[in-house]
Parts: C-alpha cells; structure tokens; sequence
C-alpha cells in the first residue's frame, strides 16, 4: 500500500541516451532496491513498483525534465529519497527535485500536455539569425504543416501539425550550424515529435539538414492552461 | 576523432545500441596506462546472449580484483553493427574503454557452442588481427579459448594460441603472471608459449602435429620435445573457498537471464551417455548453503535484481535443496524477490518445491525424459521412468500449471520407430491426463503439452563419442513421423533445423582439417551460425564445396572404438576405459546407477583429478 508520493525532476544525460523507455523505468527499480528505498508495489499476480512517468523519451534524446511519480510503502522526506537514489544511479541519471505530492494527485501522464525541446540544426550552407528567423516565420505562417508519420506495423499517417506547433524561437545561429527551441503538444491529447517538425522543416527549407536524433534534447514538458506552462511542480 | 566520438553517430543508426554502450553499474573502468595486463574477454554471440554468461563474469571480477590488471568485455557486434564499424573503419572495441582491442594483451575466449565459431574469427578480423596464430606477431594479442568446446579445439587449432581446459578461475592468473614476466623481459612469442606450456591445463596446438585417415582416426600424432604429450584438464577443489563475484554487473537492456545467477554445484553424476557436461565438469562438487545465502545477500545488495536463479546441471539433485530453496524464499518473499531452480529433475518432489517457488505465477513445467521408450532411456542412462513422468505431470496439472514442455532426442544411437512411437504415446497421454483434471476441477483453459525435439549430436568424451549421426534424410523421416503423429488437441511440435545439427555433429568431433572450412565459410559471409534467421546452409555448402570438403561425408563418418580419437590427447578426468564401458553397456541397454548414492561407478576422475566430490550438503565441512 502507497502512504507517500514523490514527485521528482529526473535528468536523462548523454551517458545513457540510447536506453529505451523500459530500460530506464529497470535501472530506476534496480536502483530503489539497491538504495533500500521503501518503494509500494501494486497488487496482484505480478507485482510492479509504483512509478510512473510523465511522457516517455524517445531513444537517442537527452533530456533535463523527466518528471516521475514514485509511490513509497512509508513517508521520507524527499530530500533523504533524491540523495539516497542518486547514489545509486548510473552516470547520466540524476534527480534534481524531489516533492511530496497528495497521493491522489492527478497522474504526470493526465496533465502534461505540452513540451519543450532544444535542438540544434545542421545547415547545407552558411544562414544569419535572422534569415534562419524569416525561414521560421515563413514556417509558422502557413495554413497547414502536413507531414507523414511513419508507424510501426500500421499504415503511414498523414498529420497536420499547425495546431500542434505552440512555438519555435531562435537562440542563435553560427555558420552552418543553428539552435532553436520548440514548444509543442505532448501527451495523449495529440503528440508532437520533435523530429517531425525538423523534417517538414526541412522538406521546406533544402538549406536545412534532415533531423538527427542526438541533435534533441528535452528541456520542459509542462501544463499549458489557455497561453500559459506551468510545471508538474506548480500545479 | 575517437572510438567513442564516433559511436554517437552510429549508435543511433543500429539496432539496439546498448549493446555497444557499456557504462553499465558495476562494470570496471581502469586507466589502461596504469595496468601492466590488458584482458580482453570475449563471447563469441551477441551482447544479450554473451552477458548470460556465468564464466566471464567470474573471470571478469577475479582479474578486475588485481590492481595490475584491467578485463574488458567484447561480444560480437550483430550484422548491422559490423557493417557500421567495417564502413566507418571502426575497430573492434571493448566496451569500458572503448578501447581498440588490438591494444590488449590477451584476448580470451569461451567457446560455449560449436556454432559460434565464425563469430570468433569475425571477432579477430574486426580487431583488425590475422587470424591466424602464426601470422600473429609477439606485439599481438596472445589468444586464449577455453569453455566446453576447448575439450575439442581442434577445428580451432590453427586460430588460437593456447586453449585452457577446464575451469579457467583455477587458471588464468597463473598465465597471466606468465606473460607479466614475459612482457617485461622482451622474449620471444615463441618463448613464451614454452613456458605457458608447463602450466597444467595449457594447451598449446601449434606444438602437436597430426595425421588422420578418412574415418577421422590419428595416424600420426608428434609432439615437439620437451612438451607434454598430455594436457590434463583443471579443477577447482572446493567451491566454498573459489572466487565467486559479489556483484554483477547490470546491463540495461534484457539480457537472456537478467538476475542474480548464483551457482550452487558443479559438476553432475546422474551419468546420461550422451551429455558432455555430465562428463566434463566432474566431480561433482557442492557450495555450502551457509556461503550461498552470504552470496546471495551480497549480490541481491550489490545489483538490486528481483529474481535470483540456483544453478547448477542438475538442482534437484543438491543436497537438502528443499531447505535451501525455502529459507531463500522466506528471506527475500517481503522484496518480491523471485526464486528459480531451472535443470530439476522430474519426480513429485521437484512439483512440490516448483509449487512453492512459483506460489504466485505457475508459468511452465518442463521435463526432459530425453527418450520415448524405457528401453531408450536405460540406453541413454537416463534414469526416469514413465511412472514418475505421468505422476509428476498429473501432480502439476492438479496443482494448476497448464503448460508442459516435453524435452526429447531423436537420432540417438539404437533408435527405431518403437521409439518415436514411445514420444508420441507419452505425449498424447499426458494431454489426455491433463484434459481429464481439467474437467474435473476449476480450471477453465485448455493444458497444452508442446514436445521439444533437438537432434542428437555425438560429443567428445562421452561414452557415445564413437556413435553415429544420423543421415539428413533419417533425420527429416523421423521429424515427419512425428508431425504425422503427434496431431491432436492441447499438442504442439518443434524442432531442431537438421542441416543446423549436421555443421554442430562437423565441428563437435571434428579435427583440424575443419579449419580450412570455418574459414571459408566465415569469408563467404558465415555469422551467428545459431541463431536460425541468420544461419544459411547454403553458404557452408558453397564453402565446403569450394575447398574440396564434403559435410555430409564428414558428419555421418563411423568412429571406431579401437583408433585414436583426435582429442584423446585432452584429458577431462573421466578415462576413456570408463567411456567405453559405458558405450557398451548402453549398447546392451544396461543402466549404470548413479555414484552420489550408489557405489563407484570407477569413471576415473578421482584418479586422474586432484579435486574431490564434495557434497556438502548445506554444512560448512562434513
């Protein structure tokens, strides 16, 4: 039975980058039990510790803002959990905020609904900010951003992603190389990949690389309520 | 730019990059500028199969323990990866420090299975080394195999530098304190396998030279002087006193056995006739339970697993298992921690105990009667009767478990249609028996009983090292008859790809003229031979045919007990007076009792072996 639910801010880094969802949701449990930490367990013929993740990563990003809930057997101040945890992390998984939420708090999965990334673009040729910023203005603007969504073991899918795109701001151009930051949907609601809006990008723009995986880091995924993102910890 | 710069470009083009990645928790990363021996330790298969393996993590920790030496892990990279690294020019790297595996000292081996042989050459040749042992320098890694398939290295011979028979942990530090000195003193490569020759154990193949005839029988046999024309296998004598690791590494991704693996035995004295493991590891020596409960508390501490497995060839056959098992249990049951005993035999006790590991989720029972007739079975010396198979099955099935795998051979020698018969019979009368409690009691879905059939392989030091294998044809007779047969509700069939089973029977007894053609083979483009998606026939016959080598000649040869064997020179423990006994008593269907509780059955192993059986039967001495 859960007495306790901690809400923590988790950084995926470089290091481990290309373990998949449920790889990270192991090291995790492995990691509770070698820190001896009392994590609750569901009931029933296969009992599974009670985490749960906001929005999984895909494979090769990097992220600063992976919120997990961990539901724990008895109450701990959540510092003592984020040091004792940490210990037992590999490289490249590191809690840097833990809070006790009520346990019947909405799940991470119900309410987050939008997320930010940084993502650093590759040019064919040398661009200015500000051409890099008309190209983006260009972008926005249209009526329709139509791309193809390849899935697994199902047909192609045709998605339109205007509504879906909250934001892309310029940070900064340097030759052939260009970061941006994007905020768009995520969750059950609609998702948005990244990497799909590189690549509509990119079938608009030749000038733009087609998206590399390791170019894309996670850096927000939040609650967005009419125009403004609030974060699982402020809700 | 660097080995590990230029992965994250390519990691995440390939299929599973973990198995590329290392940095897991509890690997070993040294300075290598700071060790006087760089070991490399390699599984000839892929990351998720290599990381199962009990021997190389104990090999891996035991060296890791000395501050002068650092042990690295390499598997083979899967087809996608290799094409990557051959494109990018990326060699071959171990996995803590992404390091060119050419740099190391020593590269070691195990050699598990005989169909992972050209994924041993494809290692060397993505490290950028000559296969070949003499065309390998003195500033080249010194290459080492060992494992069960080094007890008949021949068709490797010409690839290897030294194979080390038996258990390596009674061994390795004694070549690796050889090649310390060595390296220091600038000597020779010929020099230095002069004096790893004289450790017990060493098998150095480039110093014996030999001649066979058509039936793979040594006309010849020289060895150069002042060297040992016997290599006697090695032995830990006591398990509670050998090294055993405390922690584990713990890989991210699913590995084939992903939990705490604590080896309770070595060593089995059930006997069966066909099985090299039974004959090679003896004698059978026990972990106390006093220092397997320590063990496990350390591992269970130092990985944070939720599952713990007991090994061993044969965990029914421990002593006091049963108490053992459940104060195991009752430890860890409050931090849903999973016990498992795989390898027990069938009988209502082993029901009881699986009752009481799998008091949450019954998954499957497997049995393995090996034979479908008694008559087969005393031939086999697989000490099972029928009655205590059908007990075992309907005390499982009342006890809830709905599946059943049945494990059996065909192919083995005396054969006849009775036989299959037998395996059909036994099947369908199982099913029946385990509809009929179905029926009668609460549960609701169908049992299903799915028979399981490998092809018998003849092995090296086995009392059936002189039987035939059957012919592809006999082969595929005796797979049609059972897939005619076993038809029915609540039955399933599989089987063994048999032209698979021919290349294992080539290269199980095979000598060194089997080189040529594991090269070859691997030049076409032979990998993961074990693996059925990427194994193709047709390519080992192109190879076979392109040098002159007829597979099918070679597999089915006659071995005759008078001739010198290719691997006679090999010593395991058991004599080969004692294999031949046994190959005439099952000839004449005589069972041989098993020594743990009846007497001697005079295999030689005390003989030859300064390591003892020791049954120790959870007390510390007795």
């Amino acid at each position: 039975m859960s007495n306790c639910k901690l809400r923590t801010k988790v950084i995926k880094g470089g290091e481990v980058r290309f373990i998949s969802h449920l790889d990270f949701m192991n090291t995790l449990t492995r990691a509770l039990r070698r820190a001896k930490l009392p994590i609750a367990f569901s009931q029933g013929y296969n009992p599974r510790p009670q985490i749960s993740f906001g929005s999984a990563l895909a494979v090769s990003l990097t992220s600063d803002s992976e919120y997990i809930d961990f539901e724990l057997k008895k109450r701990l101040d959540p510092a003592e959990f984020r040091i004792r945890l940490n210990q037992e992390l590999p490289e490249g998984i590191k809690i840097i905020k833990a809070m006790e939420v009520p346990l019947k708090a909405d799940s991470l999965m119900s309410i987050i609904n939008a997320g930010s990334y940084i993502v650093r673009l590759e040019f064919k040729e040398d661009l200015t900010t500000e051409q890099l910023k008309e190209k983006i203005d260009q972008f926005l603007g249209q009526a329709e951003i139509k791309i193809i969504r390849k899935r697994r073991n199902k047909s192609d899918r045709e998605l339109d992603l205007k509504e879906k795109i909250f934001s892309i701001d310029v940070i900064g151009v340097q030759g052939q190389i260009g970061t941006i930051r994007m905020v768009v949907q995520t969750g059950s609601a609609g998702n948005v990949r990244p990497q799909e809006v590189i690549r509509a990008l990119s079938n608009q723009f030749e000038v733009i690389n087609q998206p590399k995986m390791v170019n894309i880091h996670r850096s927000g995924l939040y609650i967005k309520k009419r125009d403004a993102l609030f974060t699982p910890f402020e809700i | 730019m660097n080995i590990e710069d230029r992965l994250q470009e390519i990691l995440p083009q390939v299929e599973n990059p973990t198995r590329y990645m290392g940095q897991e928790v509890n690997s070993i990363i040294k300075d290598l500028d700071e060790v006087a021996v760089k070991v490399a330790l390699a599984f000839p298969d892929v990351y998720e199969v290599g990381m199962s393996h009990l021997g190389i993590k104990i090999l891996y920790h035991l060296l890791n323990q000395r501050e002068d030496v650092a042990a690295e892990r390499i598997y083979a990279p899967w087809e996608d990866m290799e094409q990557k690294m051959r494109s990018g020019e990326i060699p071959l790297f171990t996995l803590e420090n992404k390091a060119a595996v050419s740099d190391f000292d020593l590269i070691g081996f195990t050699l598990q299975y005989e169909l992972s042989y050209t994924n041993l050459l494809n290692i060397l040749d993505l490290a950028g080394l000559p296969l070949r042992s003499i065309d390998r320098s003195a500033s080249d890694p010194l290459v080492i195999a060992g494992g069960p398939c080094a007890f008949n290295p021949e068709p490797l011979s010409p690839f290897i530098d030294l194979f080390l028979l038996g258990e390596a942990e009674a061994a390795i530090e004694e070549i690796v304190d050889v090649y310390a000195k060595w390296k220091q003193n600038n000597q020779s490569k010929e020099k230095l396998l002069e004096i790893l020759a004289t450790i017990q154990g060493v098998y150095i193949p480039q110093f014996y030279e030999f001649d066979y005839d058509q039936q793979g029988a040594v006309t010849n046999f020289v060895v150069k002087d002042g060297i040992s024309e016997t290599i006697q296998k090695r032995a830990v004598k006591d398990l509670d006193s050998a090294f055993y690791p405390e922690e584990f590494i713990v890989p991210y991704m699913d590995i084939v056995h992903d939990r705490v693996n604590l080896e309770i035995a070595r060593g089995c004295t059930s006997g069966c006739r066909f099985c090299q493991a039974g004959m090679i590891y003896r004698p059978v020596r026990e972990r106390s339970h006093e220092r397997i409960k320590e063990l496990a508390h350390k591992l269970i501490n130092s990985t944070g697993y939720e599952e713990m497995s007991l090994t061993s060839l044969s965990s029914g056959d421990y002593s006091k298992i049963e108490s053992l098992a459940t104060d195991l249990v009752k430890e860890y049951e409050e931090d849903k921690i999973s016990l498992a005993l795989p390898s027990m035999r069938v009988d209502s006790f082993s029901v009881d105990l699986a009752q009481e590991l799998q008091k949450i989720r019954k998954t499957g029972l497997t049995f393995a009667p090996e034979a479908g007739t008694q008559r087969l079975r005393d031939v086999i010396n697989k000490g099972i009767e029928e009655a205590d198979i059908i007990s075992a099955a309907k005390d499982a099935f009342q006890a809830g478990w709905r599946r059943v795998k049945l494990y059996f051979m065909i192919g083995l020698p005396t054969e006849t249609e009775e036989d299959l018969q037998g395996i059909v019979d036994l099947a369908k009368k199982l099913a029946k028996l385990g509809d009929e409690i179905r029926l009668d009691s609460d549960y609701k879905r169908r049992v299903s009983v799915n028979v399981s059939v490998s092809t018998f392989v003849p092995k090296p030091h086995t009392p059936f090292q002189w039987s035939n294998f059957n012919t592809l044809t006999e082969i595929k007779e005796k797979i049609q008859y059972l897939k005619n047969n076993l038809q029915g509700k609540d039955l399933s069939l599989d089987w063994n790809e048999p032209t698979l089973s021919l290349l294992e029977a080539v290269f199980a007894r095979g000598d060194r003229r089997t080189a040529d053609l594991l090269e070859k083979a691997w030049e076409l483009g032979a990998r993961f031979d074990g693996w059925r998606e990427c194994f193709d026939y047709n390519l080992w016959q192109k190879a076979a045919s392109e040098i002159g080598f007829n597979l099918e000649e070679y597999a089915y040869r006659d071995f005759c007990v008078e001739n010198r064997l290719p691997w006679d020179h090999l010593l395991v423990g058991v004599s080969k007076e004692y294999l031949q006994n046994e190959y005439n008593k099952a000839l004449s269907a005589e069972r041989t009792t098993d020594c743990r509780s009846d007497s001697c059955s005079n295999c030689g192993v005390l003989n030859q072996l300064d390591a003892r059986m020791s049954l120790l039967g959870g007390m510390k001495d007795e």
